[in-house]
Order: structure tokens, then C-alpha cells, then sequence
């Protein structure tokens, strides 16, 4: 496998924003669909078109958080030619991984040059879910990833060389898996959910019964999903809710109605946790919301209508109290918390 | 008519998502799939219907009609939902905005005039979904719902990985999870739709193919199997072949079910998808075999006839020579002639004893050669009295005569067998006769006989000397609908529901196995012979199953032991005059495992006609089919 800095790379297998197309053809990936900080700073977003003649994504990739894009320096390769739906910031300014809407992941390696030329070059893909894989997870060590998809299964994958499957649970869940999380404090720890309304517990150390249910199937699908320290999971429903999960009782602490609107509350789509237990919520609204969680219940604490679309990524800076957002409207927006 | 088209298998392939559209489409066409699966729109591009600054996104929700360069393309493209779309579901927002999303997309597909989108099913709440469809079935549109299941419920399936749950620790199967059920509940509320067919995804883990609960889906509008790519196993060569189970299945739904698709789908596992499609057609064309009984049936499965009425009718040529054909049928009758023959003449009267063979309803003279050729084996002396009352098919038997039977001692008699007087000294030995139907005594083979005591002597022998009728309760939508759609006869309301039907039956699923019937013994030597019946039957329920009417079949003993059958039990083998008879019922009738099914056939008879009467009586009455014979009857005359 080539080294991720490998200096042979082969410009080829790069393009720039409509390369590929007919050049009558106008072609923007519009929809901001995924975003990522990683620990010092980079910043990993996914643009896809969803509506188009061509259904098709780039990836943006920056040393330092910005709300600014500039698409000339948006790459795709040729591998990557379906839509990008989740992606990962595997090792800063070097690795990447991301997850397509045809089940296939690829590991990437980035490199940005002095003038933020993006190259972006793909170094091993997989392709066994068998539809789009919406959630992908890193564990702390950063050496396994777990993946999850609308084909109903998880998958656990050795990241640390290349890419290779270690287990496959087919099928984790009686429908689409939407969301999974690495435990913050364990490397065979991961949480779950899913369309099937449970939130499942996975230690892949058991080898015959890997899963626990922290919460039952139920027709209050959940959307999305993310730890609050090491023993709460928060969870996300097509319903509007947040609720905190005690993973240790297997009990419901909180919770709240999220997006609440005159026509009903608007379904989840994403959450994320910063270590202060700092809980930010988008979904199918142009609104991010963000809860303060220290009591075991769920205290709205800011929120923001910026967006002019449906929100689809969230981040939380590592190093500032910043949150960053993206989402169909082709914008990334930055939240200052700290003034709330 | 007899379809002699090569069958060909019809693979699919299924894709998640299509980024470019055309090549896709291109490259699958090229590779010999005959349709590609693909989202009307993508399947994360959620819309907002009602409220909010995303109701007003700019841009299309989809990409357009000029993807692909001609609607002839688009007739390959099947159509796939959003997989987020729930209309049953408790929360308001959410259902309206899936059943928004669901009007959009089917509408789209409408335009785009696919010939079918795939709707997922995951469970046994499905009210609201069938109104949305339903509203969509509109005359104006022609497009097809292709309903998908899987074969077995995921949430059994997952358990094999959650601590606490034992997959052994369930042994009664619950409706619920029972994934026919969620079909049928849709199939009952979009009322048997002929449009909305059904489509199964097969697991790693199948039901047996000889189970009810395959069976029971052979009974069913079964469109497309969908064989995801992680059931395929790797043989020695690297080739992907499918295990003994999922072959048996394959096979046996290619056999029973029209137009089936087999789609391919899930990620490519093996060197191309190529290698899929390969498979498939090697393994359904296998299972075409050269029996002369499938030749004959192709083109015929599920297609329904209007039984004969060779009594008030008279048959035409090409009739005749059809049933000339059989190849089993006239072996039979003359081994059964040979038997009776030498029970009836000893060795040492060989030379002096002559007996009467008397064929009845002689048609164009199968049996009286048939006879002949007994005489010939069995070294006795026959006269033969070819007795047929249809004055064209007498041509035949009189040109025979001539030609054929030359110096043989062979009367023809131009007459109904009714009505013939022969002198006193020529009363039969033997009469010999082929008037049963699919059903038996259907063809009034009972009446023609008694009718025909007068030509016999008191120690004749009848062949056939005895038959019987069978009857069996079976689940299939499709032949349900054929009914439906058959209103070339109707004379009152419904009359289509109160006839039976000659037919080829493929795509149905037998509820219990058939029971005797009626059965006629000749000769009748009662005073006045009774052919009126009536006899209640009791069904077993032994899996819960939809009651879309009864099979119905006959074995004869012709004489002693030489039969014939179309009993699927007991079926000559290669004989193939007799295809099933069907009752169908007016209403679909909801049969739960355990129940009893008491069923009620009537023969009744008056001055002009014979006719059928059915309904059940158990677990449910349902009204009297076919009362006074007012839409069926067999004419006497």
C-alpha cells in the first residue's frame, strides 16, 4: 500500500470539480453533506449533487476551520464518482476516510500545498454494504472504524494499515442503520442506531453476542447518535426527540423536543458532543440547536436560524467553543457558543 | 395459444444509487440485464413540504427526463422510493411528509412512464400506505407497484448477535413477523389490484421449498426475487454460485410464477456483476426440461377455458385432434379393452365367442382402433359398433371405415347414444366411452351412460367402470383476477365468479390436499339412477392462507387395474388431455392456521340441465354459489 505521503502521486487520478463531465454542462456538488474538525484544527467537508444529471460529490479539505469555500479547490477522484454521504478525518493533513451512497468506503490520502491546492488521492476502497453507508465512527486509537448503512449492517474495519473488514454483523439492526459512535474511553466499544427505533450497545469482544440493547425497537426511528462521556448516549428521533440514554442502567435520563415547529417537530439528522458535554443538534430545518446536558437533562442554550436549507453537518472545534455547520444551502457557518 | 417464444430468463440489477444515469444504464443494457432498479431520487435528499425557508429550495428534486435519450430506455427502469418514507407511522410530521414525498415520486415515475416502482414494506401497518397507492392506480396510469418483503423478518434475523436473545427461545410464529402477512394486508386493502404485485428479498437463511410457507408465495403475483449479492457463495473456479437451498428456490419460483425477474442487488462481490446474471440464466434454463407435458402446457399456464359441452355442442376437428395426441390416454383404454376381453372370452372360445364392443361418442374413431388393437393382442373376435351422434366427425368414422378398418367388423351408427336401438342379438359386452371432463361426470359422462343401459347386455362391462372427482381449496390471486377480468359471459352480475374453469394452474398454492368428491359407478343398475349429490368436505388449515376457490381433478379405473388420473397424487404420467378445473369464489376468504375449511359441493339436475352448486360453510358462511344453476349448467340436450 502506498504511504500515505508517498511523493509519487499520480496527478491522474485526480480531478478538479467537472473534469469528468461534458463541458455544456454545468456542474456544481452543491449540497454540503458532511463535516469534520479533527483535533488540531482541519476542517473535512463533503459536497455532494443530489438532484442533478449527475449524482456525484468532492471533498474539501483545509488546514484550519473557515466558512469560506472556494470550489476550484474541491477535488474528487475518479473512484469516488457516487455521493460521498460521511467522511472522517483519519490522520491530520495526511488520511482520510469517507463512505459513498453505493455502500463502498474508500481511505484517502490528502495533502494540501502552499497555495490550498488540494491533492487528493485514493488509496484503498471497499465495497461490501450493500446500499449508501451513512455513519462512520473512529476509534479513539484510531486504528479501527466502524461503519453503518441503509443495508441494515455494521461493519468493523483495521484502518491501521489499510482496510480490511474484522467483522461484519449482517444484519445488526430490522432497518437502516443511521448512526454509529465509538465509546470515547474504548477502542471495542461502539454504540448504534437505527430506522428500527433501537440503540444498540456492540463490544467486539464478544464474539458470539457482540450486541445489547440499551434501548428496544420501537416505531420512533432514530436518526442519530452520540456519547455524553462514557456512560450516556444521546439519541436523536425522526420524531424531533433527544433523548439521554444511561448505558450502564439502560435507562432514559432526558428528554426534550428538539425542533418544534407549527406543522410537528422536524426529525434529527445529526448530533455531536464537545468534551465539556456540550450537546449540538441539526436535522431536517434550516435550525442548529445546542443543549447543555450537566444535570442528566437537556437545557437549550443557543440557537441559530443561519442556514437557509436543511443543516447536515456538524462539528465541534476541538480548540475553541466554535461549532461549524453545513448543509444544503452550500454554506458552512461558524457558532461562537461562548456567547451564549 | 401455445407460446414457443424461448423463455428467457429476465435478470435485473439493482442499484443503490446511479450517479451517472446513462452510463449506467448503457453498461447494464450491455451486459444483458433487461431492467436496472435505481431511486426516483436520492435517497438523502429529504424535501420539506410544508413550512419553512427549505420548502422554497430552488433547483429540481430529481434529476430530469433527459438522463436518458428515449422513453424506450425509461421502460427499462424500474423505479425505487425513498427509503426513508413511512405513511404509517404515529407522528403526524412524518407521515405527512413521507406521503408527500411518496405522491411526488410516484407521480414522477408516472411521467417518466416506468413500468414499475418498487415500495418496501417492513412491516404489518400498512393502511395508510395502500390509500396512498391505491390513489395513485388510476386509469390514466399504467405503472405496476411491485410490493417488497423479505422472505425472512430481520428482527429474527439480527438476533443471533444480541445477548438475551435466543433464537430457539421463539417457537411460535407471530403474525407479525410473518412477512406474507404484511403483503396480504396490503393485497386485502388495495382489494387484489392486479397492478400491485408482490417481491420477495431472499436472506441468507431460506424457508425450505417444499414448506407451506414458500409454497404459499407460489400462490402469490410474485413479480421479482431479489438475490442480494452477499447470498452468492464462491465455488472452486471463483464464480459465484448460490448453495442447494437458494438454487431450489430459484428454480422453483422460475417455475411457477409468470414474468418473474430475478434482481440482482448489493455491492459486487465477484469479479463483475456479469458473472451474476450468467449464473441465473444457467440455472433457471436448466430446469426447462424436454417432457412432452411441458411443451404441450406452455402458453397455457393460468390461461382460463370454457370447459366443453360436447353434448349440446358439437366438437370441432382441431378439438379432436388435440386429444388424439395423447399419448397415454389410448394405450390405457386399449390395455383396459385387452384385460376385459380375456376375463370375458376363454382360451377355448377364442375362435367362437364374438363380443359387442360398443364405443360411445366414437368422435373420429381413437377408441374404436384402440379396440381393434386389444382384439388383435388379446386373439379374441370383436364386432365393433362405432356409435357418434355428430354427423361431421361421422365422415371421419365412415372414411375410416373404408381406409382404415378395412375388413374389420366395424358399424358405424350415426346417432345419439340415447336414441340408438341395435337389433336384440347385438347388445354390448363391452361399452367403451371417453366423455369425462376435467372434473369428471362435468361432461355428463353419468347421464350419457345411464342413457346407454339399453345397449348393453346385463353382465356388460362399462369401461370406464368408475370415477371419481376431487376437490382441493387453493390460494392464487392470479387466477382470482383472470376470473375477474373474464366477463365475456355475463349474463347476471358476478355469473364470472359462479363457473368453473378449465385451466393450466401454475402460479397457486394448495391450502390442504384434495379429497374425493363425487363418484359414478357403471353400469348403474338402479331402477331409476340417482346423479345428484351432495357431499360436505372438511379442509385442514394448516397454514394461514388466503381461499381464492378450489382445484378440482378426477381419476377413473377403467377397468380393474388400469387407471387414469390427473389427481396431482396419482397423475399419468405424460398424459395431457386434462388440464385441472377451477371454482373460483366471489370474495377472498382470510383462512388462519388451525382452522377448518367445510366446504359444500352440490350436483344437481333437472329436465334441461346439469349444474354446480359451492360455498363454505366454516370457518366463515359465504352465500351459495351458482343457485338454480342461474350463471353455470351443462345442458342435458
Amino acid at each position: 500500500m502506498d504511504s500515505p505521503n508517498s511523493p509519487d502521486i499520480n496527478d491522474s487520478t485526480v480531478k478538479v470539480g467537472t473534469m469528468n463531465f461534458p463541458h455544456h454542462f454545468v456542474h456544481y456538488d452543491n449540497h454540503l453533506m458532511f463535516l469534520d474538525i479533527s483535533e488540531d484544527g482541519h476542517m473535512l467537508l463533503g459536497a455532494g449533487d443530489l438532484s442533478g444529471r449527475y449524482w456525484s460529490s468532492s471533498i474539501y479539505y483545509s488546514k484550519e476551520a473557515k466558512t469560506s469555500l472556494n470550489k476550484e479547490n474541491s477535488r474528487t477522484t475518479q473512484d469516488m464518482e457516487n455521493v460521498l454521504c460521511c467522511g472522517k478525518i483519519l490522520e491530520s493533513g495526511k488520511k482520510i476516510v469517507v463512505g459513498d451512497d453505493v455502500g463502498k468506503i474508500f481511505l484517502a490520502s490528502v495533502k494540501v500545498e502552499e497555495n490550498d491546492n488540494l491533492v487528493l488521492n485514493m488509496l484503498v476502497g471497499a465495497a461490501d454494504h450493500d446500499s449508501a453507508v451513512l455513519a462512520l465512527s473512529l476509534s479513539p486509537d484510531k486504528k479501527k472504524l466502524v461503519s453503518g448503512g441503509i443495508d441494515m449492517c455494521i461493519k468493523v474495519w483495521d484502518v491501521s494499515e489499510s482496510l480490511s473488514t474484522l467483522f461484519t454483523y449482517r444484519p445488526a439492526h430490522s432497518k437502516m442503520v443511521t448512526d454509529v459512535a465509538y465509546s470515547p474511553n474504548s477502542d471495542t466499544v461502539f454504540a448504534s442506531c437505527s430506522h428500527d427505533g433501537s440503540a444498540v450497545l456492540w463490544d467486539t469482544r464478544q464474539i458470539t453476542k457482540p450486541a445489547l440493547a440499551l434501548k428496544r425497537e420501537c416505531e420512533e426511528r432514530l436518526e442519530a447518535g452520540c456519547w455524553l462521556g462514557e456512560n450516556v448516549l444521546a439519541v436523536g428521533s425522526a420524531y424531533g426527540n433527544i433523548m439521554l440514554i444511561d448505558t450502564r442502567m439502560k435507562a432514559i435520563l432526558g428528554q426534550t423536543e428538539c425542533f418544534k415547529q407549527k406543522t410537528g417537530s422536524r426529525p434529527l439528522h445529526s448530533l455531536v458532543s464537545n468534551s465539556n458535554g456540550i450537546l449540538a443538534a441539526c436535522g431536517d430545518t434550516n435550525e442548529v440547536k445546542v443543549f447543555e446536558t450537566s444535570s442528566e437533562c437537556l437545557k437549550q442554550i443557543y440557537t441559530s436560524a443561519s442556514h437557509d436549507d436543511f443543516v447536515r453537518g456538524l462539528a465541534w472545534h476541538p480548540k475553541t467553543s466554535h461549532l461549524y455547520s453545513c448543509g444544503f444551502d452550500s454554506t458552512v457557518k461558524c457558532h461562537d457558543i461562548s456567547k451564549s | 395459444m401455445t407460446n414457443n417464444d424461448n423463455r428467457m430468463v429476465t435478470v435485473t440489477i439493482d442499484y443503490p444509487s446511479v450517479s451517472c444515469l446513462k452510463t449506467t444504464f448503457d453498461e447494464a443494457s450491455k451486459n444483458g440485464f433487461a431492467y436496472i432498479c435505481a431511486p426516483l431520487a436520492h435517497s438523502l435528499f429529504r424535501r420539506e413540504f410544508f413550512h419553512g425557508k427549505s420548502k422554497n429550495r430552488k433547483g429540481p428534486f430529481t434529476r430530469s427526463d433527459l438522463c436518458l435519450s428515449s422513453f424506450e430506455d425509461w421502460a427499462a427502469v424500474i423505479g425505487k422510493i425513498s427509503p426513508y418514507i413511512n405513511c404509517d407511522t404515529s407522528n403526524e410530521y412524518n407521515r405527512k411528509t413521507s406521503e408527500a414525498t411518496l405522491k411526488q415520486e410516484l407521480s414522477y415515475a408516472c411521467h417518466l412512464s416506468l413500468p414499475a416502482v418498487i415500495i418496501p414494506v417492513n412491516g404489518p401497518n400498512v393502511t395508510n400506505l395502500s390509500r396512498v397507492i391505491l390513489s395513485k392506480l388510476v386509469p390514466t396510469t399504467s405503472i405496476q407497484i411491485w410490493i417488497k418483503v423479505p422472505l425472512c423478518d430481520p428482527v429474527k434475523q439480527k438476533k443471533c448477535f444480541y445477548q438475551g436473545e435466543d433464537e430457539e427461545s421463539e417457537p411460535t410464529e407471530s403474525e407479525a413477523n410473518d412477512t406474507w402477512h404484511w403483503w396480504n394486508n396490503l393485497r386485502t386493502m388495495t382489494d387484489s389490484n392486479k397492478r400491485v404485485c408482490v417481491c420477495v428479498e431472499v436472506g441468507g437463511d431460506v424457508p425450505a421449498a417444499d414448506g407451506a410457507v414458500m409454497r404459499r408465495w407460489l400462490g402469490e403475483p410474485l413479480r421479482a426475487v431479489l438475490l442480494p449479492t452477499h447470498v452468492f457463495v464462491t465455488n472452486r473456479k471463483g464464480f459465484p454460485v448460490l448453495t442447494k437451498p437458494h438454487q431450489a428456490l430459484v428454480r422453483q419460483v422460475a417455475s411457477h410464477c409468470h414474468d418473474i425477474n430475478f434482481v440482482v442487488t448489493g455491492a459486487c462481490r465477484h469479479q463483475h456483476f456479469d458473472l451474476y446474471l450468467k449464473y441465473i440464466g444457467y440455472l433457471v434454463q436448466q430446469k426447462e426440461s424436454t417432457d412432452p407435458l411441458a411443451t404441450f402446457t406452455e402458453g397455457y399456464e393460468d390461461f382460463l377455458q370454457y370447459p366443453l359441452q360436447p353434448l349440446a355442442d358439437n366438437l370441432e376437428s382441431q378439438t379432436y385432434e388435440v386429444f388424439e395426441k395423447d399419448p397415454i390416454k389410448y394405450n390405457k383404454y386399449q390395455e383396459a379393452i385387452y384385460h376385459a376381453l380375456l376375463d370375458r372370452v376363454p382360451f377355448e372360445e377364442k375362435e367362437t365367442s364374438v363380443q359387442v364392443v360398443m364405443v360411445v361418442g366414437a368422435g373420429r374413431g381413437p377408441l374404436v382402433t384402440a379396440a381393434l388393437n386389444a382384439a388383435r393382442k388379446a386373439q379374441r373376435r370383436v364386432k365393433v359398433y362405432a356409435v357418434e351422434k355428430n354427423p361431421n366427425a361421422v365422415v371421419t368414422l365412415e372414411t375410416k371405415q373404408v381406409e382404415e378398418w378395412r375388413g374389420e367388423a366395424v358399424t358405424v351408427v350415426s346417432s345419439d347414444m340415447r336414441l340408438f336401438r341395435p337389433p336384440a342379438d347385438q347388445l354390448a359386452d363391452l361399452l367403451v366411452s371417453e366423455l369425462l371432463g376435467s372434473f369428471g361426470d362435468n361432461e355428463l359422462s353419468p347421464e350419457c351412460l345411464d342413457g346407454a343401459r339399453h345397449l348393453m347386455k346385463d353382465d356388460a362391462i362399462s369401461i370406464p367402470c368408475s370415477y371419481t372427482s376431487y376437490l382441493s381449496p387453493i390460494q392464487s390471486m392470479r387466477l382470482y383476477n383472470e376470473v375477474r377480468g373474464y366477463k365475456e359471459r355475463i349474463i347476471v352480475k358476478e355469473s364470472h365468479f359462479e363457473m368453473p374453469y378449465v385451466v393450466h394452474q401454475k402460479n397457486r398454492f394448495t391450502i390442504d390436499q384434495p379429497q374425493p368428491l363425487f363418484t359414478f359407478h357403471h353400469p348403474n343398475t338402479d331402477e331409476v339412477p340417482d346423479n345428484t349429490r351432495y357431499k360436505q368436505l372438511t379442509f385442514d388449515v394448516k397454514t394461514t392462507s388466503i381461499l381464492h376457490g378450489f382445484s378440482g381433478y378426477f381419476s377413473t379405473v377403467l377397468y380393474k387395474d388400469t387407471t387414469l388420473s390427473i389427481h396431482p397424487d396419482t397423475h399419468s404420467p405424460g398424459m395431457f388431455s386434462w388440464f385441472p378445473i377451477y371454482f373460483p369464489i366471489k370474495e377472498p376468504v382470510h383462512l388462519k392456521a388451525g382452522k377448518k375449511l367445510i366446504v359444500n359441493f352440490w350436483r344437481l339436475i333437472d329436465k334441461e340441465k346439469v349444474w354446480y352448486e359451492w360455498n363454505i360453510s366454516a370457518p366463515t358462511p359465504i352465500p351459495i354459489h351458482n343457485p338454480n344453476g342461474r350463471s353455470y349448467s351443462i345442458k342435458l340436450h
